[in-house]
């Protein structure tokens, strides 16, 4: 057999071979950096999203804080049946609950929060009842939407179509 | 034609050609490792940032004030001087109980950036 050529064709294999091996190692440390950016992004819009939900609670406690005050200063009932008066078209089976939504770039994300409105008794001082807190926060709960597999041709892998 | 020393030329040709391939081979692994490099130190920042931001946010409003913390490069609290990364958090008052927080990590650029609002209420 004529062995002419032999080193070459196993040199051309060799250079094959560590092409490959350093195109596989730039491939994955590329595709970490994009993965490592998609979840710097996610964060962006999780915290911005949490900025909203604080806005909100603001504005309930101050709110809540009006009411109360009010609730004081009226002499036709007693404070606290004032008070749950007053907020009763604010609640939903017995919570205040609202959701802040905002539009990410790939799946939209909410934040949903439930309040339990704190109803103290009357035999605490009008300065009491003014200084105690409004609210506690009985759930908070961060949703997304799902991930939707009737965009892939063959369905969602997980629950495959009956036909 | 005379066929000595054709293997000799072969094999120093190979040899020549597989130097070549190995210079190219060794810039692609240096890039990756400097990307991978990269990412790693933006994942750690990105730890130590959130890490004191939620910080932030459990305290009550009489203990809060803004952070600059300073890290050497291998991420362990240092002073400004030997400083190699620097992690800042401004607290900006907007409505009373309700603060911006603005969070940075500066390398020799800012690395990260995250703002978010916390509101302070009772914490009785």
């Amino acid at each position: 057999m004529n062995k002419r050529g032999a080193t070459s064709v196993l040199i051309i294999m060799l250079m094959v071979v560590l092409m490959v091996f350093g195109l596989t190692i730039l491939t994955t440390a590329l595709s970490n950096k994009t993965l490592s950016e998609k979840k710097q992004t996610w964060l962006m819009d999780y915290y911005l999203l949490e900025g909203k939900a604080a806005e909100k609670l603001a504005e309930i406690d101050l709110l809540l804080q009006r009411l109360k005050e009010d609730a004081v200063t009226n002499e036709s009932n007693d404070r606290l049946t004032t008070y749950q008066s007053s907020i009763e078209n604010l609640m939903e089976d017995g919570y205040i609950s609202f959701t802040v939504f905002e539009e990410g770039q790939d799946y939209n994300k909410s934040i949903r929060v439930d309040l339990q409105v704190i109803l103290n008794k009357n035999d605490i001082s009008d300065l009491e009842f003014i200084e105690s807190s409004n609210y506690e926060i009985i759930r908070y709960i961060q949703e997304q939407e799902l991930f939707d597999y009737e965009d892939i041709e063959y369905g969602n892998p997980f629950f495959p179509k009956e036909d | 034609m005379n066929r000595k020393g054709f293997t000799l030329v072969e094999i120093i040709f190979s040899i020549a050609f597989l130097s070549l391939v190995s210079v190219i081979m060794l810039q692609l692994l240096i890039t990756s490792f400097e990307i991978e490099n990269k990412t790693d130190t933006i994942e750690i920042a990105n730890v130590f940032l959130i890490n004191e931001i939620e910080r932030l946010k459990s305290l009550n409003l009489d203990d809060l004030k803004d952070v600059d913390l300073n890290y050497t490069e291998s991420w362990e609290p240092t002073n400004k001087e030997n400083s190699h990364f620097n992690l800042r958090v401004y607290l900006v008052e907007l409505e009373p109980g309700l603060y911006k927080l603005l969070g940075q990590v500066i390398e020799d650029e800012v690395l990260l950036n995250i703002t978010t609002k916390h509101y302070y209420h009772d914490k009785e």
